[in-house]
């Protein structure tokens, strides 16, 4: 008798789908692969894997003969019928359960009832779990059949540049390869080890690597001058690890724009975060920063005109100051709507009407996510908001209208 | 079948007719003939007006949409549904970046064209999802399922036979809502049919050809706005698939890129194979809209100062939107014609005659009234006079050669607005602004000539040196080369140009005789203050001008007068009001209105809108007779934070009851009940609301009294 279930985790990349994949398709038996993240109802895990068994891999497009299902004990009834029906109660069935950590989301008998179907079915069946995470971040709930528990390990760094050096291109022998492979490694093996991203960064640069080749400069033995011309390139790479904001095609477009002219490529990677904003919806934002991160009772500091004279208990406040955490570190605070008008119009320069466009613009603000809604009791009578841009950013926008933003933080001032 | 028809006791639902506007109930005096003219001439303006706009924008966007249309074909060149590359593992989906800038308002119309695009040169399936359709996964399967299966039915319902449709319609119905679904159709959509290339016949008769297996484009209009668990999750699906379906994301993003890693987290974005596209801002949109539409001859409807600068101040402050733009300029123009009776005259050249033709009296004598007419009738001869103001036929022959002025005006001014743009536009500190608009703005509002800013650019312009001068005048050349009203000052320029060329060889000889001219003029005696303004005067024409000063001289004197003859401000010529819209405050309250200060208005002076006899007070007034409301309002205004609702109460009713009325032991249920429900009306319109820190008080949510 198999195992009634089994549970495979590790980090993403480290093989698992491909090993299981490939033994059950080489082993030949039957299997049905469910991706939980697909299952928004329990009932389409259900009738995905009904169906699965039912048409044995074919595709099933006359929706007449198709099994509705939408609870567990039918579930188990029909798998029984189904089963018995194709008369494959001698061998095992697999069904894979795919990203499972998704069904502890789902409702709560579904991962007991899976973990069990041999037992609830009598069949000769097996539930293996593929994961992330690891076992122990299961256990809740009642009802667990303890799976029988397969890790697989990280790569080392040897793995990595063997595997890697399957994708090495033909016309390069590979022992030159394994070389590139090694230096790439050797830059970003610290900051990642996910084998997926360092074979796309592998493939990005190799064109580059080999660049002085092709246009004749150097050979393949020059391994000192290839690594010169392409530390660079990899050391910028680094700051974009993980972004992908670029395809390959368009990274190397960026590469021959640089070194063309040099500042254009790198314009378009540094300023990533720039965007122009219309004049109102620039102080608009200037003054959700204030509002969020000042405290209300620093306002009257800032803005009221007779700010002049300093009383005792201010300066006892400013002393204290130096103590208290910075407001940047504790995030932004939410403010409500009139706060930000009040501070909007004793920062804006001339005279602004409250016409109903600029509440507009409060509002887009939000739909483009710079401004977030902060839940309360009162979302009409007094909505509160929550400014969620970078300080970095405002000092960009503040820049851009004259005004200097720090002067007026509470933090900064 | 008529359901209406069935024996079934169900509840039908009939669309009704949907109910049209008619003009004729809105327009004030619909039987006068001269509105319906306007009337007509507006929608033929209009129209036209709209049509280039529609040009500009499907040229516009056009570089960025070639590009992005070009990725969408190529992402998937070696995919086929036969021999799954074993080799290649690592499928990316290819996904485009498309920032579209902060615009909102203007994106469904930059969408809706970027999907026509994509249905006529690359494929039939596509489709496009926003924010607020798709809060769960399964919303958002759904609806790409159906706009892609249903679209590709109805779009190839003239090449197939009919049963073929009707199948599939069946089919989607009833398929599970996964994309395992949507791969299976797709594979037999496309794989059954024979593998010659489907050809498609566009609007403007170019043909494309669809590829045998066209990708599916998948366009999310507002990136930021859905929730990053559905986009994660359909994006992790849809990697699943990658093999089976060609699939290409579009990612409408307003802010930037960064928009994309706040929504997903590495795992998803290392599915991604992005590109970044980048459209271009709206401003330069703007900037062609106004240069070729309202900075031409072509349309007579022409902004005055104010409210171009409103338009403007509204696009540049508040939204960046053009579409709200053009949507003011159609309000504008629409109340240009309703408000003008004269207006169906702003019309385009070769209608002019006729139209004069048919003016009758009424209008005639109303033309005669407009203050600018008045004007030009008095500038006139002793013997012109009478005629103009009594002899109809003279008078209309006069008006149409006015009218053909003011479009010679229209033909001439604009060039020569572009020739004083750069000129001017590179200045140092930009006396007259950095952009044509601003130039324009200034020449619309008074004549140049009295501009203090001209006055200090016509300075610095004479202080140019030889290269820059030479420089601007090839500009200018260049800029109007084609123009043939405006052949004469363009020999002019040239001649300059040539002269800058040849300075070096004049010969300064001139000079001398100059010399002895200035020596006889120290008289023997003179008082100390004539000396003095004698010597100053000596010492600036002893300042030498070398020829190339002189040149200049001469050049900027050519350009004053040009600008002097053609840059006449709009407002100094006869029939302008015909041509010009001006009333800025009219449209202001329109286009960027306020309800807050209107509300204050209305609550703290209601006479200015009931216009009744008894309420005309002071500001700060209270009075008996006015609308409870009012009175609850103003009461609240002398309150603190939290207003206590009997003393409220009771100076409502004193200010509400005569004095020797009131009874305060016995409760009058019907003044309570008028405090209630004006107070409830406070609540509603958001001045008060109920608190639970004090019992029987409610709480200001505004500040400051009166």
């Amino acid at each position: 008798m198999t195992p009634p279930a089994l549970f495979l985790y590790g980090h993403t990349s480290t093989g698992k789908s491909l090993v299981l994949g490939s033994i059950l398709k080489s082993s030949q038996v039957l299997h049905v692969i469910v991706n939980c993240v697909e299952c928004y109802s329990q009932r389409f895990l259900f009738e995905h894997v009904l169906n699965a068994i039912r048409a044995d891999g074919a595709a099933i497009l006359d929706t007449s003969t198709l099994i509705k299902c939408d609870n567990m004990s039918d579930f188990v009834r029909l798998l029984q019928q189904e089963v018995v029906a194709k008369k494959l109660d001698m061998q095992t069935v697999y069904i894979v359960l795919d990203k499972a950590e998704r069904l502890r989301d789902m409702e709560q008998n579904i991962l007991p009832a899976f973990l069990r179907l041999q037992e609830l079915t009598g069949l000769n069946l097996c539930t293996i779990l593929v994961s992330e995470i690891v076992w122990e971040k299961y256990r809740f709930g009642t009802g667990f059949l303890e799976p029988l528990v397969i890790q697989f390990p990280d790569y080392s760094k040897d793995e990595l540049v063997e595997i890697i050096c399957h994708d090495r291109p033909e016309d390069y022998p590979e022992g030159f390869y394994n070389m590139y492979v090694n230096l790439v490694l050797n830059i970003f093996y610290y900051a990642c080890r996910n084998l997926k991203e360092l074979r796309h960064l592998v493939t990005l640069n190799f064109k580059t690597y080999v660049q002085p080749i092709n246009s004749g400069e150097a050979t393949m033995g020059d391994t000192k001058k290839l690594w010169k011309h392409i530390e660079p390139h990899l050391k910028k790479a680094l700051c974009t690890l993980y972004l992908r904001e670029v395809s390959s095609s368009q990274w190397e477009r960026y590469q021959q724009e640089i070194e063309t002219a040099d500042n254009v490529g790198l314009q378009g990677l540094t300023h990533r975060s720039h965007v122009e904003l219309p004049y109102y919806s620039k102080y608009l934002l200037i003054a959700a920063y204030l509002a969020s991160y000042n405290p209300a009772k620093s306002d009257r500091k800032f803005f009221a005109k007779n700010s002049g004279k300093v009383n005792k208990k201010v300066q006892l406040n400013q002393a204290k100051k130096k103590d208290r955490t910075s407001n940047h570190m504790l995030g932004p605070k939410p403010f409500p709507l009139d706060r930000l008008l009040a501070i909007f119009y004793s920062i804006v320069e001339g005279r602004v009407a409250p016409t109903a466009n600029i509440f507009m613009q409060i509002t887009s603000l939000v739909s483009l996510h710079f401004l977030g809604h902060a839940t309360g009791e009162d979302q009409i009578e007094q909505p509160k908001y929550k400014c969620l841009v970078s300080l970095d950013f405002i000092k960009a926008v503040s820049r851009t209208v004259n005004f200097e933003v720090t002067r007026y933080l509470y933090d900064f001032a | 079948m008529n359901t209406a028809g069935s024996v079934s006791k169900g509840c039908f639902a009939f669309k009704g007719k949907k109910k049209q506007a008619n003009v004729d109930e809105y327009l004030p005096e619909s039987k006068n003939i001269a509105v319906k003219k306007c009337h007509q001439r507006f929608n033929q303006m209009w129209e036209e007006v709209y049509t280039q706009v529609q040009i500009l924008q499907s040229d516009f966007n056009s570089n960025i949409f070639d590009e992005l249309l070009k990725f969408a074909e190529n992402s998937h060149t070696g995919f086929s549904l036969e021999g799954r590359d074993t080799k290649k593992l690592l499928v990316e989906i290819p996904a485009v970046a498309l920032v579209t800038g902060v615009n909102t308002p203007d994106h469904s119309t930059m969408f809706a064209n970027l999907v026509s695009m994509l249905r006529e040169r690359v494929t039939p399936l596509v489709t496009i999802l926003k924010s607020k359709d798709c809060q769960n996964v399964k919303s958002i399967l759904s609806r790409t399922l159906t706009q892609l299966m249903d679209s590709h039915c109805v779009a190839d319902f003239d090449d197939e036979d009919e049963d073929g449709t009707a199948v599939n319609t069946v089919n989607t119905k009833s398929l599970p809502l996964t994309l395992s679904s949507l791969a299976k159709w797709y594979r037999n959509k496309f794989l059954d049919q024979p593998s010659s290339p489907k050809k498609r016949k566009s609007v403007d008769g170019k043909c494309f050809e669809h590829k045998a297996l066209p990708p599916v484009v998948i366009v999310m209009e507002d990136f930021e706005n859905f929730l990053p668990k559905v986009v994660q999750d359909f994006l992790l699906i849809s990697s699943n698939y990658i093999s089976h379906l060609p699939l290409v994301f579009i990612f409408g993003i307003a802010t930037s890129v960064s928009a994309i890693h706040r929504l997903l987290p590495n795992e998803v974005s290392s599915l991604l194979c992005m590109e970044k596209f980048q459209a271009p801002p709206s401003t330069e949109y703007l900037t062609l809209v106004i240069n070729q539409i309202l900075m031409t001859a072509r349309y007579p409807f022409k902004l005055g100062r104010g409210v171009f600068q409103l338009l403007l101040d509204i696009f540049l402050y508040y939204d960046f939107s053009v579409l709200n733009f053009i949507q003011a300029l159609r309000f504008t123009m629409l109340e240009h014609y309703s408000s003008q009776p004269l207006s169906y005259l702003c019309c385009n050249y070769d209608d002019v005659q006729d139209a004069v033709k048919q003016t009758d009296a009424d209008s005639l004598e109303r033309l005669r009234q407009l203050p600018s007419f008045m004007r030009y009738v008095e500038g006139c001869s002793t013997k012109e006079q009478p005629d103009l103001l009594l002899n109809e036929k003279f008078t209309k022959e006069r008006v149409v050669r006015l009218i053909e002025d003011i479009n010679e005006y229209h033909t001439n001014f604009f060039p020569i607005l572009s020739c004083l743009h750069v000129l001017v536009g590179k200045l140092p500190g930009y006396p007259l602004g950095k952009q044509l608009r601003e130039v324009y703005s200034l020449c619309l509002d008074v004549n140049l000539q009295e501009n203090e800013d001209f006055k200090h650019a016509r300075d610095l312009l004479r202080m140019l040196s030889k290269d820059e001068w030479k420089n601007l005048l090839v500009q200018c050349i260049e800029k109007h080369q084609n123009e043939s009203q405006l052949k004469d000052v363009m020999t002019e320029l040239e001649k300059f140009v040539n002269r800058i060329d040849h300075i070096d060889e004049v010969v300064e000889e001139e000079e001398e005789s100059e010399q002895p001219a200035n020596d006889d003029a120290l008289p023997y005696r003179t008082s100390l203050h004539q000396l003095r303004q004698k010597l100053q005067d000596m010492s600036k024409k002893q300042k030498k001008l070398s020829p190339y000063e002189k040149l200049r001289d001469e050049i900027v004197g050519f350009y004053d007068d040009l600008f002097a003859k053609h840059l006449v401000c709009p407002t100094k010529l006869p029939l302008h009001e015909i041509f010009y819209y001006n009333s800025t405050r009219h449209l202001k309250q329109r286009l960027n209105a306020s309800p807050r200060s209107s509300l204050q208005m209305a609550l703290s002076n209601p006479h200015y809108y009931l216009q009744c006899q008894c309420c005309s007070l002071e500001k700060s007034a209270l009075s008996g007779t006015m609308p409870d409301t009012c009175i609850v309002y103003k009461l609240h205004l002398e309150c603190g934070q939290l207003i206590n609702l009997y003393d409220w109460m009771q100076a409502f009713l004193t200010v509400v009851q005569p004095e020797e009325e009131v009874d305060v032991k016995e409760p009058n249920y019907k003044m309570q009940a008028r405090f209630i429900q004006a107070v409830s009306q406070l609540q509603f319109l958001g001045f008060v609301k109920p608190t639970k820190r004090k019992t029987d008080h409610v709480a200001r949510l505004t500040w400051g009294g009166c």
